[in-house]
């Protein structure tokens, strides 16, 4: 009576080789109780979600009748004057463009050398694992790094941007430096993942020959690990532009800036305007970001 | 499954004795414009076995694989039991005519034994039967039987991956007897197998053809097994036929010919022949 | 016998150092376009925010509004998700074509899809909750929509691209056996493409609870609105246990996820 179901299939890893005397022992149910876990789950956070705030949903009609309405709006249906027949608009939010995307490739930059500077130390393997050098100092550096990474990569940028505010000057550079305090740590944690599943071999022939910890890390960790960590930032740098808005929302600079003061004031081809772009840019980062993996590879 | 079962299919060609199962005729196969097999004829008569025999690179795996309808052939015909395989590739009927025992198995590793079994008669079912069978505790007894026979019944609800490289060849096997075609294709059935293993491997694929009255194609590297387990054994070099012969006729002498053949030619650029 | 002095040698120009000078002179030229304002509360802001946070605000009656937010955020997340999977699924069978039997009716769909996706997923999901704010109101359906969508976007291009990237030949032996697409995917593309699947739910779960905290953008309740609140009364202490709450939950989703696979995968 026993078959295995999708949801086990779906968490099922891959072939892993076969090692003898080490069978698993499989709960042939245990994919359908995952499956009304889960059910329950997502039941109880509706439950909880719909619970929580007062204001009902409109109904459909009047929902409907106000998408119209913004797209109209968006579109400037009823305006004389729409933003995208303004070239003083488009000079405009060209410029702030180009701050957006200085930010995020500051932010990407701040953030790859922090988590190049901090990634061995997070990395097991090396610190208090094979090959580092354990005792309590190893535990100290690995502790540490791997703690910046979590509390880094757990606060989000926008709470992040409204800490930065409090110290910096709004602008881009409060918002390069929101963005990359977060992306410190998704970047350090993703590369101690890949520094710690690193082919063991070279590493062990190189200490062989005598080499040190230093010589280990440049000759063995790096020209390893390096690639992959590109790869990654040049991922990230995607999503760190998709992210720029908001912070820029909050930091005052970029376009995230203009589609607060534009939707402030109702200005709304302004705002379809600066969305335009927005997705333009993503878009076209999208292409750049694979574009040099290509050459990264 | 009961033994001697032989199930009425005259489109499957498997009753009609003396007719040939699978027929070559004047096949060439090509990988990347150059020249890889043939041109190659050969005929198996239903019910026969043949091993497919030759230095690697000889263009066995590639045989089966045009057998299979899994390679089209640059040139030539391939009938199967009457039929014109180019007209039967992407058919629901042509799983029932020819199966192939692939070399690496090629089994969903993170699907049980008994999913992986059953996976053979996905050509016979509909949609609905295919989920049903994966999410529900529902057994088809066809493919029930096809692991017991393969000697797997205790371990039908295992993970594919948990298994030893033998015991996955056999599932695979099973598969393949869930699938119920009437000419079984094995390609290089016992390459991992120790001595003992590969004649009981070969026995069981004899014993499926035999009982179920298939026909059976095999490439093995090794003649003496050829010579042991098989009707007729044919030495393929460069993708021809060198010698095509019943058992008792592969002396030491035809077999050191097919081997020694390959020295001279040995400077050439080696084709890509599987 | 070998000396120990070092030669320099010309580098040969390839892709990889091509690769390191866009990257290094990319993040300069960006360095350089940045006028650096300096602080505006300067250090003494910082040093206050600073001891504040590690001094956080432990009274119950603070923490039962932390949990209650922290429940709330995890509530919208997890519908979020929801949403995400109903999207992402049928978004990925379409952007991988999978289930295609013809070839153009396959590039036709893949083509369509994948700029739909793109669109969806280029958007970042507060600003999702900008635009159904303005449609919906301050319902909660705006929040979860305005995770569900991007996210659902992203899960179908990422669940495609695996579907798409299983290896070969046990997808040739059933097709072989007769497996028609939707069966491929049942027994073949499904169960290969398992490990990362289920990795990959729990990530973006990890991604959800963050951007679920920061739903208060839009004035909807949570962990985000409660920073916000405390950022405006100059409570910094109450922040860093708000801070703390969210480094927890993202931990224990992070710890769950690993938990689970070390228990479902070897």
């Amino acid at each position: 009576m026993s078959t295995t179901t999708s949801l086990e299939q779906a968490h099922a890893g891959p072939a892993p080789a076969p090692v003898p005397g080490r069978r698993r022992r499989r709960t042939p149910w245990r994919g359908w109780v995952a499956a009304v876990v889960g059910a329950a789950l997502v039941v109880a956070a509706w439950a909880t979600v719909l619970s929580a705030e007062a204001s009902p949903l409109p109904p459909l009609p009047e929902i409907a009748e106000r998408a119209a309405g913004f797209a109209g709006d968006l579109l400037g249906v009823a305006d004389p004057t729409p933003a995208y027949r303004d070239a003083g608009s488009w000079s405009r939010v060209g410029g702030l463009a180009v701050d957006t995307v200085v930010m995020s490739v500051l932010a990407t930059g701040l953030a790859g050398l922090g988590a190049l500077a901090t990634v061995a130390g997070a990395s097991r393997s090396l610190t208090v694992g094979e090959f580092g050098p354990g005792g309590p100092l190893g535990w100290a550096v690995h502790l540490l790094s791997r703690g910046l990474h979590t509390v880094t990569r757990s606060v989000p940028e926008v709470v992040w941007a409204l800490l930065v505010v409090f110290t910096l000057q709004p602008g881009v550079l409060a918002g390069a430096v929101a963005l990359a305090l977060h992306e410190v740590g998704v970047l350090g944690r993703l590369g101690a993942d890949v520094a710690d599943s690193l082919d063991r071999g070279p590493l062990r022939a190189l200490r062989a020959t005598g080499a040190g910890r230093t010589a280990l890390l440049l000759y063995g960790v790096l020209p390893q690990a390096l690639p992959q960590l590109v790869t990654f930032l040049l991922y990230r740098w995607e999503v760190v532009l998709r992210a720029s808005i908001v912070v820029g929302f909050i930091t005052g600079a970029g376009l995230g800036f203009a589609l607060r003061l534009d939707l402030a004031f109702r200005r709304w081809t302004d705002v379809a305007l600066v969305l335009l772009t927005y997705v333009l840019l993503v878009w076209a980062v999208d292409l750049a970001s694979s574009l040099l993996r290509r050459l990264a590879r | 499954m009961s033994r001697a079962r032989r199930r009425p299919a005259p489109d499957t060609g498997r009753t009609v004795d003396g007719a040939d199962a699978c027929v070559l005729d004047e096949v060439t196969v090509a990988y990347g414009g150059r020249p890889a097999v043939g041109p190659l004829s050969l005929a198996v008569p239903t019910g026969q076995a043949v091993a497919l025999v030759g230095p690697s690179g000889a263009g066995k795996t590639t045989v089966l694989r045009v057998l299979a309808g899994q390679v089209a052939p640059a040139s030539g015909a391939v009938v199967l039991a009457g039929q014109d395989l180019a007209r039967l590739r992407g058919r629901r009927e042509l799983p029932r005519l020819v199966g192939l025992l692939p070399q690496r198995f090629d089994l969903v590793p993170q699907l049980s034994v008994r999913h992986n079994a059953q996976a053979g008669a996905l050509g016979r079912w509909g949609l609905l039967r295919s989920v049903a069978a994966l999410l529900l505790p529902l057994e088809h007894p066809p493919a029930a039987d096809a692991v017991r026979r393969v000697g797997l019944g205790e371990r039908s609800a295992t993970r594919v991956a948990d298994l030893s490289g033998g015991e996955q060849q056999r599932v695979a096997i099973a598969r393949l007897l869930v699938q119920d075609p009437a000419v079984l294709l094995a390609d290089e059935p016992v390459a991992s197998l120790d001595p003992a293993r590969a004649d009981q491997l070969l026995d069981l694929l004899r014993g499926m053809a035999r009982d179920d009255g298939r026909t059976l194609v095999a490439s093995l590297h090794a003649p003496e097994l050829a010579r042991r387990h098989f009707d007729r054994v044919v030495g393929l070099r460069d993708g021809r036929v060198v010698f095509d012969l019943p058992p008792a006729q592969v002396t030491d002498d035809v077999l050191e010919g097919l081997y020694r053949l390959l020295a001279p030619v040995e400077h050439r650029p080696r084709q890509e022949a599987g | 016998m070998t000396s120990a002095v070092l030669v320099p040698v010309r580098p040969r120009p390839g892709s990889r150092s091509l690769l390191t000078a866009l990257l290094v002179g990319a993040v300069v030229v960006s360095l350089l376009a940045v006028e650096v304002e300096g602080a505006s509360g300067g250090g003494a802001a910082a040093r206050e925010l600073l001891t504040s946070l590690v001094q956080p605000d432990l009274s119950p009656g603070f923490l039962a509004t932390v949990a209650e937010a922290a429940v709330l955020t995890v509530a919208y997340a997890v519908a979020g998700m929801s949403v995400a999977v109903v999207v992402g699924v049928p978004g990925a069978l379409l952007v991988s074509g999978v289930l295609a039997r013809r070839r153009t009716s396959r590039a036709v769909t893949v083509v369509a899809t994948r700029g739909v996706l793109a669109t969806l997923r280029a958007v970042h999901e507060l600003v999702w909750a900008l635009l159904l704010l303005t449609v919906l109101g301050l319902h909660p359906l705006s929040g979860v929509l305005a995770i569900g969508i991007p996210y659902g976007a992203t899960m179908a291009r990422v669940l495609g691209d695996r579907l798409l990237d299983v290896p070969r030949a046990p997808l040739d032996a059933l097709t072989a056996a007769g497996a028609s697409p939707e069966q491929l995917l049942l027994y073949g593309r499904l169960p290969l493409a398992g490990a990362d699947l289920a990795g990959y739910l729990f990530y973006r779960l990890e991604c959800a609870v963050r951007a679920a905290a920061v739903l208060s953008f839009i004035g909807l309740g949570g962990i985000g609105l409660r920073i916000e609140v405390a950022l405006a009364d100059l409570r910094f202490d109450q922040v860093g246990t708000l801070l703390l709450a969210l480094l927890l939950l993202v931990v224990a989703v992070d710890a769950t996820a690993r938990a689970a696979r070390a228990r479902l995968v070897v």
